[in-house]
C-alpha cells in the first residue's frame, strides 16, 4: 500500500479504546479465548449488529409468508413472526443450539471433572456467544454464578411465608418477580442510561438471576417437601447443577450428573413457545429481566406448556399398576393396541415435528441404560419405546410417531427419589432461564423494539376479507 | 464418504450393544423405512388381505374440509370436477368424496400396486349396487408410479395426497429427492387455478418449510439415484434431467384437523398459478 493511502486510512480510522486501555483491535484476537463472558459479548455484539443491519438493508422488504384468517384465530400457528438466535428446530436432527445438535453438544461441551454429562454453564456460553466454550471459560461461568448467588432477605421471608397449598410454580414466579428489587437494569433505566448500554445491564441481571435460581428453587422444594429445613449454602467448589442438587438435599453423584444433563437439554426450544415468547414479549417493553422471566414462568405453569412430563409419568405409573410388574412385549403390544383402537392417545408420543426420535429423549434413554437399566419403570418406558411407534404406524395414526422429551424425564427423576411431580416444572423453569435470558440479552443488543402485532375484531376481519 | 457413514453406523450399534448386558440391541429398530418400498406395499395389499385402511384421519373427519376447500374451483363450469387421488391405497376417501361432492366428480385413482386398485374397484362397485351414483361421476383406476404420472399437463383440477409423500419421505437416502419429483409431477398435472391437497400428521412448523422447499427448488438428477430409481420401477424411463419449478405454485397454507382420537392432523394445500 502506498504511503499516502496508509496515512489516509489512519486518519480515517477511529480507535476504540477498551476498558484496559488497549485499542479494540488488539482485543479482537483474544476475544474467543477470554474467560470474561461479558468481554466476549462486547466483541461479538457489534459484528452481529452489522450483519443484521446489512441483511435488513438488502432484504428488509422480502416477504416470508402469508397470514390467513385461520392463523389469526389459530394461535398464530404457522405465522413466521419472530427472530430468535439461540436455537432452531431442525426437523431431521432435533433442536440445534446455535447450530449444534444435542449429540454434538454432548460431545463438544466441557464436563465436570470425573463427569460425563455436559455442564449447563457451557451451554449458556454457547447460547450467548455462538461459540463452544473451553473448560476454563466454563469454570469462569461457574465461578461467576457462585459469586452472584445470594438472595435478598425479603425474598427468603416471602418464600417461607407461602402456604403449602401455593403451587411451586406460583411460588417460583412470585419470588423471581420480587427479586427485581435487585435489578440493575431497572435502576439504570430510571436514571436515564443510554440504550446502547441496555444489553450490558440485561446481561448483569440475567447472570444474577440465573445464579440465584437454584437457591430459590431449592427453598421452595424444601419448604413444601422437606418440612422447611433450609438448604445448604452455596459451595464455591461445586458447579451450578451440583449446588442445586445439594441444596435440594440429594447427594448421589449420579443424580448430579442427571441434573447436569436435564438442565442442559431443557434450556431452549426456539422462540415461539410460550415461556420463551412471553419472556421476549415482556422484555420488549423494557421490563427488567426478572419481570420478563417471571412472565415466562407464568406461561410455563400452564397445563398445555409445562405439564407434559407429569402427564406421561402418571399414565406410565398407572400402566405399570394395571399390568402388574413385568410384561412381555406381546402383552404390552396388545394393551397399547387396544388403548389406541379405543380412541385414546399414548401421552408423550406422536407429535410429528421431528422425522426421527427426539435426541432429548435419546440422551435421557442412554443415561438410563447406563445407570439404571434394571429399574422397572425404566424397563417399561424402554418397552413402550419398542412397541408404541410401530403400533401407531400399523394403525395408520402417524408416520412419525416418536416419543418426545417428556416421555422420559419423569422416570429418571423418580428413580433418584425426586418423586414430587408438582415440582418438575420448576426444574424445567430453572433450565429454561438459560435459553430465554440469553435471547433477552440479544434482544437488547440488537435493539429490538416493543412487540405489538395488529389485532382485529371479528367484524373488522370479515370486512377485510370481503365476507358478508 | 460411505465408508465413514457405515463406520459411524457400526459404532452406534456397538454403543447400543455395550449398554445392555447380554442382550443384542440395536439403537434404531423401527422398520418404518419399509413404507417407502414397493415390495412392502405389494405384499401388504395382497388379495385376501384387502380391508379398508385409513392413514391419519377417517374420511368422515376430512371430507367436509376438503369439499369446502375446493368448492370454488371451476364453480361456473357444468363439467365434472377432474380429480386425481395420488397413492390411494386401501382408503375410502375418494369414494366418500365422490358421494358427498355437490357436483359430479371425474375421478382418477392412482396407485403403484394394482391390488390397491382392485380394492378401490370393489368398493366402488359394491357402493354402486347399493346407491346409484350420479351418472356424470366416473372412476378410472390407473396403476402408475407417482414420480411418473402418465397424464398430460394441466389435466386435473384437484390432486389429493393422503400419506403418499409421507411414505416417500421414509426413504432416508432418496426421500427428499423423490418428494421433489412427485411435487413436480403434481404441479405439472394441475391446471392453473387447480389445487394440490395433502393430508399429513407432520406439524406445519416443519412441513410448510419442506413443501416450499421442494416446490421451488431445481432438482438435479444424480446418476446413482437415477439408476436406483430405474431399478425400483423396473422399467427404463425417460427421466427428467432437471426440473425447474419456477414459482408455479402459490404459497402453502394449512388447516388443523382434530380427529376423534384426539390427535391432530393437517390439511395442506397450494394452488397452481
Amino acid at each position: 500500500m502506498s504511503r499516502a493511502k496508509t496515512l489516509g486510512k489512519l486518519a480515517n480510522s477511529t480507535l476504540k479504546l477498551h476498558k484496559c486501555g488497549l485499542p479494540a483491535a488488539n482485543h479482537c484476537r483474544h476475544a474467543s479465548t477470554s474467560t470474561n463472558l461479558k468481554d466476549v459479548m462486547e466483541k461479538t455484539i457489534p459484528e452481529k449488529q452489522r450483519e443484521v443491519i446489512e441483511f435488513r438493508k438488502k432484504y428488509g422488504g422480502s416477504k416470508v409468508g402469508e397470514v390467513t384468517v385461520d392463523m389469526m384465530y389459530g394461535g398464530m400457528r404457522g405465522i413466521r413472526g419472530l427472530v430468535t438466535e439461540t436455537s432452531v428446530l431442525d426437523p431431521d436432527e432435533g433442536i440445534r443450539f446455535r447450530g449444534f445438535s444435542i449429540p454434538e453438544c454432548q460431545e463438544k461441551l466441557p464436563r465436570a471433572p470425573g463427569g460425563e454429562e455436559p455442564l449447563p454453564e457451557g451451554l449458556f456460553w454457547l447460547l450467548l456467544t455462538g461459540e463452544i466454550p473451553s473448560k476454563e471459560q466454563v469454570e469462569a461461568v461457574t465461578k461467576e454464578w457462585n459469586d452472584r448467588a445470594e438472595i435478598p432477605n425479603h425474598v427468603i421471608t416471602m418464600l417461607n411465608n407461602f402456604p403449602s397449598k401455593l403451587h411451586p410454580m406460583s411460588q417460583f414466579s412470585a419470588a423471581i418477580a420480587a427479586m427485581n428489587s435487585e435489578s440493575k437494569f431497572a435502576k439504570a433505566y430510571a436514571e436515564g442510561v443510554h440504550k446502547s448500554k441496555y444489553w450490558e445491564l440485561c446481561y448483569e441481571d440475567s447472570m444474577d438471576l440465573i445464579a440465584k435460581l437454584p437457591t430459590i428453587a431449592a427453598i421452595i422444594y424444601r419448604n413444601l417437601y422437606r418440612e422447611g429445613n433450609p438448604p445448604d449454602s452455596i459451595d464455591k467448589k461445586k458447579d451450578w447443577s451440583w449446588n442445586y442438587t445439594s441444596m435440594l438435599g440429594f447427594d448421589e453423584p449420579q443424580f448430579v450428573e442427571l441434573m447436569r444433563l436435564y438442565l442442559t437439554i431443557h434450556t431452549d426450544h426456539e422462540g415461539g413457545n410460550v415461556s420463551a415468547h412471553a419472556t421476549h414479549l415482556v422484555g420488549s417493553a423494557l421490563s427488567d429481566p426478572y419481570l420478563s422471566f417471571s412472565a415466562g414462568m407464568n406461561g410455563l405453569a400452564g397445563p398445555l406448556h409445562g405439564l407434559a412430563n407429569q402427564e406421561v409419568l402418571v399414565w406410565t405409573t398407572k400402566l405399570q399398576e394395571a399390568l402388574g410388574g413385568e410384561v412381555t412385549d406381546d402383552q404390552l403390544r396388545d394393551f397399547i393396541w387396544n388403548t389406541l383402537k379405543s380412541g385414546q392417545v399414548v401421552p408423550g408420543y406422536g407429535h410429528a415435528v421431528l422425522r426421527k426420535t427426539d435426541p432429548r429423549y435419546m440422551c435421557q434413554r442412554e443415561f438410563a441404560l447406563k445407570h439404571l437399566p434394571n429399574d422397572p419403570l425404566f424397563k417399561l418406558v424402554a418397552q413402550l419405546y419398542k412397541v408404541v411407534p410401530d403400533i401407531l404406524i400399523e394403525q395408520g395414526k402417524a408416520k412419525n410417531p416418536w416419543p418426545n422429551v417428556d416421555a422420559h424425564s419423569g422416570v429418571l427423576l423418580q428413580y433418584y427419589g425426586l418423586t414430587e411431580m408438582n415440582y418438575y416444572t420448576v426444574m424445567f423453569g430453572v433450565s429454561r432461564a438459560l435459553g430465554v435470558l440469553a435471547s433477552l440479552v440479544w434482544d437488547r443488543a440488537l435493539g429490538l423494539p416493543i412487540e405489538r402485532p395488529k389485532s382485529f375484531d371479528t367484524p373488522g376481519l370479515k370486512k377485510l376479507v370481503g365476507a358478508s | 464418504m460411505i465408508h465413514c457413514k457405515s463406520m459411524k453406523a457400526v459404532f452406534r450399534i456397538l454403543k447400543g450393544v455395550s449398554y445392555q448386558q447380554g442382550q443384542m440391541f440395536v439403537l434404531s429398530h423401527f422398520h418404518d423405512e419399509k413404507l417407502s418400498k414397493f415390495t412392502y406395499w405389494k405384499n401388504r395389499y395382497k388379495e385376501g388381505n384387502q380391508e379398508v385402511f385409513e392413514w391419519f384421519v377417517d374420511p368422515d373427519e376430512i371430507v367436509e374440509p376438503i369439499l369446502n376447500n375446493i368448492a370454488h374451483i371451476q364453480a361456473q363450469s357444468t363439467m365434472p370436477l377432474r380429480y386425481i387421488d395420488i397413492g390411494c391405497g386401501l382408503s375410502d376417501l375418494s369414494l366418500h368424496l365422490t358421494i358427498h361432492c355437490p357436483r359430479p366428480l371425474s375421478a382418477v385413482i392412482v396407485d403403484f400396486v394394482s391390488e390397491a386398485l382392485q380394492y378401490q374397484n370393489k368398493s366402488y362397485v359394491e357402493y354402486q349396487q347399493m346407491i346409484q351414483l350420479r351418472s356424470e361421476s366416473t372412476q378410472h383406476l390407473v396403476c402408475a408410479d407417482v414420480l411418473h404420472l402418465p397424464f398430460r399437463d394441466g389435466g386435473f383440477d384437484v390432486a389429493i395426497d393422503k400419506g403418499t409423500m409421507d411414505a416417500l419421505m421414509k426413504d432416508k437416502v432418496q426421500g427428499h429427492f423423490k418428494s421433489g419429483l412427485m411435487m413436480g409431477e403434481v404441479i405439472r398435472l394441475l391446471i392453473p387455478g387447480g389445487r394440490y391437497l395433502q393430508i399429513s400428521d407432520e406439524d406445519p412448523d416443519s412441513r410448510l418449510l419442506f413443501l416450499e422447499n421442494i416446490s421451488t427448488r431445481k432438482h438435479d438428477c444424480d446418476e446413482r439415484v437415477k439408476d436406483n430409481h430405474r431399478e425400483a420401477t423396473k422399467a427404463t424411463t425417460n427421466f427428467h434431467e432437471q426440473m425447474k419449478l419456477n414459482h408455479k405454485l402459490s404459497s402453502w397454507k394449512f388447516k388443523s384437523i382434530q380427529s376423534k382420537s384426539g390427535s391432530e392432523y393437517f390439511l395442506y394445500w397450494a394452488e397452481r398459478l
